[in-house]
């Protein structure tokens, strides 16, 4: 079950109905009881006196023991009530019924064993179909023969068996109509329950709707609206955090590709001018044609081509859609390759390229990112160390250092190094470069598990490639 | 009309110079910005065009020096940056127009005239003193309705005078105006361009002589008996 709601609906919904139900029952039940007990304490009592007036004085003579046993009869016919809801049976020692009540009509009260003094309690139904509540004992009269003769002795040792019954109709239908009521009170708790459940539900479930609205309510334009967190409800707060967090994320990611396509514009704008103007001032002036016109257009060309190839370079490696091959990789060698198509710049600057590092060094990885990431540190450090300084690049199986001087670079430029498009001079006259370059080593670097970073320590900048 | 072009790419600098100097202008052009305000300071130029992103100054901070000091060229921001901000803040540091990479050959020829124009408080392209009418967009003059047959530099002349008819105008002035560095005058040079340009404008034997000379002042321009 995904929904909340319905799984608090059926915890709640299931739990209440087992409690109702087990306090119906415990009612009920305990109702019964009392009244059963009631009977039976009614019964005990009656049963009792009879007792009581069947024993009687142990020592009394023959007449007074046979007006006992006539005490016994009146006692039991009292019991007989007008409304013959009572019942009484009384066995003498032979087992012959002696006594019986009017009230039991046709119907006998059954004989129960009985071994003890204690009485025994029974519901019992009889022939013609009346419940009753029975209660059995024997009257044990005087213990012993005496020496008072037979007549004595018949009723010393008369051991009566007595049975008296009360009809539980009256009891039963109390029972009935509580079984009734309870079954009503349930039913409208039922209902009443399952009403209040859903109101609760709807109304504690509310927040989440809320949020989801408010949620569906974001798009790109409006990522710098946040939640209200501090109104929200305490079990909310960490989602409306976590989510303003996300938002947060979120903004500062669009604004950077904000800015990126800005920057990419802007980038792409000088060019496509260049083009446009050297075709138009060709067309409005025909006679007079640049011979120069084929090269320049080239140039640009090219250009506009190695931008565009920065660029999807940029987007497989930052989507990680480049699959790695790995090769072993001669860093001497691949250092050289890359410093080859900047070899006359380095001439024309007089720099002092000091390569430290062991004869034979090696490095497990994908050549063409790192020949992406090497080229582009030290096309850099050429381009931009002033003339007659020393580049040092340092080789380790473990970490690349490529340093030069940068007079012109401050401890602020540093964060900006590896944006896209950032460059220290602000203005594209050196429209060689598409200041793609660092942004692409570095996401080159991360692509063969390595980081890259830049540091400034007394006006040389120094590149570290280091495997993470 | 001498206009100061300040733009760091160098192939578009030289296509924009080109253009301009064959649609009649005399051009100064540089890729560096503190070199571009040099020369804004030291030439009256009767237009500046400027980049914004530029080596080592910047063309709002050219811009706001220029009006600070007083100087009142008309000044288009030629630019890459094309978003709203960029071009308010471009127009609110003084400038008078602004124009957004890549831009049509010809919208930038317009615009330039129409900043040329507003230096001396003109508002159409055409110009007439007596017969004779000067066509600034087509770039052609008319005396009494005979079309004038005249170079780049003659019909530049021929504006300049024009549009400051009435006024005396110093042989330096013209210089300045019309010539730009790569010529680099003689002083006769003034004076053998206004000789060939009264020749040319005098179409026929009563055309009434427009250019007139102040001796040891320079030229006036205005329709009067000699």
């Amino acid at each position: 079950m995904r929904s909340i709601k319905q799984r608090l609906m059926l915890w709640l919904l299931a739990g209440l109905a087992v409690l109702w139900c087990a306090t119906g029952a415990g009612i009920y039940f305990s109702v019964r009881h009392s009244l059963y007990q009631s009977i039976d304490t009614a019964l005990a009592l009656d049963a009792r006196l009879a007792r009581f007036t069947a024993i009687g004085d142990s020592d009394s003579d023959d007449g007074a023991a046979r007006g006992r046993g006539q005490r016994l009869h009146d006692r039991l016919a009292d019991y007989h009530d007008p409304q013959g809801r009572s019942f009484y049976q009384v066995w003498n020692a032979q087992g012959d019924v002696s006594e019986r009540s009017e009230s039991l009509g046709d119907a006998t009260l059954p004989k129960l064993e009985i071994s003890g003094n204690d009485p025994v309690f029974s519901s019992t139904m009889l022939a013609d179909g009346r419940a009753v509540r029975l209660m059995s004992f024997r009257t044990v009269a005087a213990t012993g023969g005496g020496p008072k003769g037979k007549g004595k002795g018949r009723y010393a040792a008369a051991s009566n068996l007595i049975a008296l019954a009360k009809e539980t109709a009256e009891l039963e239908s109390t029972l009935a109509s509580l079984l009734g009521g309870i079954g009503i009170a349930g039913l409208l708790a039922a209902a009443g329950t399952f009403f209040l459940v859903t109101m609760a539900l709807r109304h504690g479930l509310r927040p989440l709707k809320t949020l989801s609205e408010q949620t569906r309510n974001i798009d790109a334009p409006s990522l710098n609206a946040r939640f209200d967190a501090a109104h929200a409800p305490a079990e909310l707060q960490p989602i409306y955090e976590a989510l303003n967090e996300l938002l947060h994320r979120l903004e500062q990611g669009f604004e950077r590709e904000r800015r990126f396509s800005a920057d990419l514009a802007h980038e792409m704008r000088t060019p496509v001018a260049e083009l446009k103007m050297l075709g138009e001032v060709a067309l409005k002036w025909p006679d007079q044609t640049d011979p120069e016109l084929p090269a320049h257009t080239l140039a640009i060309a090219s250009q506009l081509e190695n931008l565009i190839e920065a660029l999807l370079t940029l987007a497989r490696l930052e989507s990680g859609e480049t699959a790695l091959q790995l090769t072993t990789v001669d860093l001497r060698a691949l250092c050289h390759d890359c410093l080859q198509p900047c070899a006359e710049k380095v001439e024309a600057k007089q720099l002092d390229l000091q390569l430290r590092s062991e004869l034979d060094i090696s490095m497990e990885t994908d050549a063409r990112l790192l020949r992406i990431i090497l080229s582009n540190l030290l096309t850099n450090a050429v381009e931009y160390a002033p003339a007659s300084t020393r580049i040092e690049i340092e080789l380790d199986p473990d970490c690349i250092t490529i340093a030069n001087a940068a007079p012109d670079l401050t401890q602020e430029d540093l964060p900006h190094l590896f944006d896209r498009f950032w460059r220290a001079e602000k203005s594209r006259s050196n429209s060689a470069h598409s200041g793609l370059g660092l942004a692409l080593a570095r996401q080159a670097a991360s692509a063969i598990g390595c980081r890259l970073d830049a540091s400034l320590s007394g006006r040389v900048l120094s590149f570290t490639l280091k495997k993470r | 009309m001498r206009i100061l072009v300040v733009e760091d790419s160098n192939r578009l600098r030289e296509s924009i110079v080109l253009a301009l100097r064959r649609s009649g202008y005399a051009i100064d052009a540089t890729g560096d910005g503190r070199e571009g305000l040099e020369m804004a300071e030291d030439h009256p130029y009767d237009a500046a065009i400027l980049d914004i992103m530029l080596p080592s100054l910047d063309g709002v901070t050219i811009l706001k020096t220029l009006r600070a000091a007083g100087n009142r060229t008309p000044v288009m921001f030629l630019t890459a940056k094309d978003a709203v901000s960029d071009r308010v803040a471009g127009l609110r540091s003084g400038a008078d127009d602004y124009l957004v990479k890549p831009f049509a050959l010809e919208e930038l020829l317009a615009r330039v005239e129409a900043l040329c124009r507003r230096g001396y408080q003109k508002a159409a392209s055409d110009t007439t003193l007596a017969d004779l009418t000067l066509d600034s967009t087509a770039k052609t003059a008319t005396r009494a309705g005979v079309a004038l047959d005249l170079t780049a530099r003659e019909f530049a002349l021929l504006e300049y005078l024009m549009l400051r008819a009435g006024q005396i105008v110093t042989r330096t002035q013209i210089e300045e105006h019309i010539y730009d560095d790569l010529v680099s005058p003689m002083s006769n040079v003034v004076d053998s361009a206004v000789y060939a340009l009264r020749k040319k404008i005098a179409v026929s034997e009563d055309s009434l002589p427009l250019i007139h000379t102040r001796r040891g002042q320079g030229y006036v321009m205005e329709a009067r008996p000699a």
